[in-house]
């Protein structure tokens, strides 16, 4: 090793200078500063750079070694090779030290993760459907004990009632939180789709990204359960319950669903591009169009 | 009749082999505290938990189970898991590799790795970081020098990404054990095509041991491996371009097209194959055969 190197390993950063000697570097903002430069892919503190790049991150700029073996000027940081030779120098990092910074960094990272507009819908997105289907079932299981129930069963039904008037009401909290987030996130998507099956689409998806890179007709089937195949597949996905879907005759639904996709398919990639809601304007009118016509049993091409 | 018994691991044993008529079951020494990860089966005996590892589950239990013969997660090791996903074979590393060792266990994904984060806090080796094994600079000043490189991520260049993170961190000797999904490295070759590509780039810097088919556990995949040779720590960034032949772009097509017409709709509308990221030093390709020409027709016969 000939010129001096900065090493950044968990909450130190250390100078190994020309002559071999490694020293510990003050950071400012010490090891509070480098968990959210390690989670956040931030500046490093001091460092005039703006992410912690190369193999060992640290790269030079205003960050002042304590002793001056060797200048600013000429400390930098490793190349790949470097680093494996230089991370040997390095005296033991314990443990316990180690582990507390690896799980401080995490929990900051995926709390920055999490907060992603995508991850927060396809978070809500599934809560909503899984109490969705729990009131069905639940609401299915009560409807079939109420018949001829005798006394002792119908009173514990009223109670089972007010539970499910409970979870109703949460139910439909979670919904208008869900359609406000989504709103904000992918205004021509849910205005194209309904903010429920946008919101579930993005979920299946991964992100709005993923959802706008996809071809229509594999939006058309996400959610789908069984595959398509050489006989008749699926027609429908997550977009069975899209908007307006109840006002097409049943034998035109799956030309509906088609046209939809693509509809939103375009209206993903406004919101993708970060246009305004309005921008969803001409492709509603191309599916009220499509509806009209199918409804007058026309459509076909 | 009692089972065969048979231990792994030198001073304290970490793998525990049971013969069960004609089917081995295993166990891993855990840590001691449940509930368990993933809802595997355990055991207590003499005071020390062991916990189930199945072949379905994790693909190195199936590596095992189909004769594996190379190195393993051995007592006191430092292994680099890229792809922990919500951790059940990463659990079962780090219970090989025991308070002694330790298992940085990389995830991209933030809900699988919330799940790692719950059941990493009672495991004192594990030190999970969310982090792309895409971008090894991202987490570099978490991770030391390693005994072992585990590396599970489905993705088209995955064995390149294998060698960039065995590159900067696995020292020589180390063992690199990739479990290579190769419905994901394209459907124009077929697996074996892909598994003979692998080993040949690999082989130019790992030892590797014969690899092993882990059907009838996991469809399509291969777990192959080595020990990592002195010059791995000197590879040069060009040998990090590689793709697999069947996503490298073709050749261009010998017919040149006729002066004067527009651009080809269909050959501008991409051909829908994987190509490595833009933008990124080492992934971009772009001192590649052929790169550059990507959005020239594939082939000569084409609608007129």
């Amino acid at each position: 090793m000939v010129a001096p190197l900065l090493l950044w390993r968990g909450p130190r950063v250390w100078l190994i200078s020309a002559s071999g000697a490694v020293t510990e570097v003050p950071v400012p903002g010490g090891r509070e500063a480098l968990v959210r430069a390690a989670a956040d892919g931030g500046p490093v503190p001091g460092s005039r750079t703006a992410a912690p790049r190369g193999p060992l991150a640290v790269v030079p700029g205003a960050l002042r070694p304590n002793e001056g073996a060797g200048g600013t000027d000429l400390v930098r940081a490793a190349t790949p090779t470097e680093g494996r030779v230089a991370l040997e120098r390095l005296p033991p990092l314990p443990l316990e030290e180690e582990r507390s910074f690896a799980f401080d960094v995490a929990r900051r990272a995926l709390a920055r993760a999490l907060a992603q507009p995508d991850e927060r819908v396809a978070t809500l997105a599934r809560e909503e459907e899984r109490i969705e289907r729990a009131l069905v079932r639940e609401g299915n299981a009560q409807r079939e004990l109420a018949e001829g129930a005798e006394e002792t069963v119908a009173e514990y039904l009223r109670g089972a009632a007010r539970f499910l008037d409970e979870v109703e009401r949460h139910h439909a909290e979670v919904e208008g939180r869900l359609a406000r987030t989504v709103r904000a996130h992918a205004p021509n998507l849910s205005a194209v789709l309904g903010e429920k099956v946008a919101a579930r689409l993005i979920a299946l998806a991964g992100s709005l990204r993923a959802l706008a890179q996809m071809p229509a007709s594999r939006l058309q089937l996400l959610g789908a359960r069984r595959r398509p195949s050489h006989g008749r597949g699926p027609r429908f996905g997550a977009i069975y319950r899209a908007a307006r879907m109840d006002e097409v005759p049943l034998e035109r639904q799956g030309a509906y669903a088609r046209t939809v996709a693509s509809l939103a398919v375009i209206a993903a990639r406004l919101d993708l591009a970060g246009r305004p809601g309005e921008s969803a304007r001409e492709l509603l009118a191309r599916r009220d169009r499509r509806i009209r016509d199918l409804r007058a049993g026309g459509g076909r091409r | 009749m009692t089972p065969s018994v048979r231990h792994r691991g030198d001073r304290e044993p970490r793998l525990w082999e049971e013969r069960r008529g004609d089917r081995t079951v295993r166990w891993t020494r855990t840590p001691g505290r449940l509930p368990a990860v993933y809802g595997e089966r355990w055991i207590e005996r003499g005071g020390v938990l062991w916990r189930q590892w199945e072949p379905t589950r994790s693909k190195l239990a199936a590596a095992i189970e189909v004769g594996w013969a190379g190195d393993l997660p051995t007592p006191g090791d430092r292994w680099l898991y890229l792809g922990a996903a919500s951790g059940t074979t990463a659990s079962h590393v780090a219970d090989l590799v025991g308070p002694a060792g330790r298992v940085y266990a990389v995830e991209r994904s933030p809900r699988p790795f919330r799940r790692l984060l719950g059941w990493a806090e009672r495991w004192p080796n594990v030190l999970p970081i969310l982090a792309d094994a895409r971008e090894p600079s991202r987490f570099a000043m978490q991770v030391p020098m390693v005994d072992g490189l585990y590396v599970d991520i489905a993705q088209p260049d995955q064995v390149r990404l294998a060698l960039e993170n065995a590159r900067a961190r696995l020292r020589p000797g180390g063992a690199l054990l990739l479990a290579l999904k190769t419905a994901s490295m394209g459907r124009e070759a077929g697996p074996a095509d892909h598994l003979a590509q692998a080993s040949e780039y690999l082989a130019r810097w790992i030892d590797l041991e014969e690899s092993v088919r882990l059907s009838p556990f996991h469809r399509g995949h291969y777990f192959l491996g080595g020990r990592a040779r002195e010059e791995l720590g000197r590879l040069p960034d060009e040998a990090l371009t590689w793709v697999p032949a069947s996503l490298a772009p073709r050749p261009p097509s010998r017919r040149p097209r006729p002066a004067g017409r527009g651009p080809d709709r269909r050959s501008d509308r991409g051909t829908g194959r994987w190509r490595p990221r833009p933008g990124r030093p080492g992934t971009t390709g772009a001192d590649r055969p052929g790169a550059g020409r990507e959005d020239r027709p594939r082939s000569t016969r084409r609608a007129g």
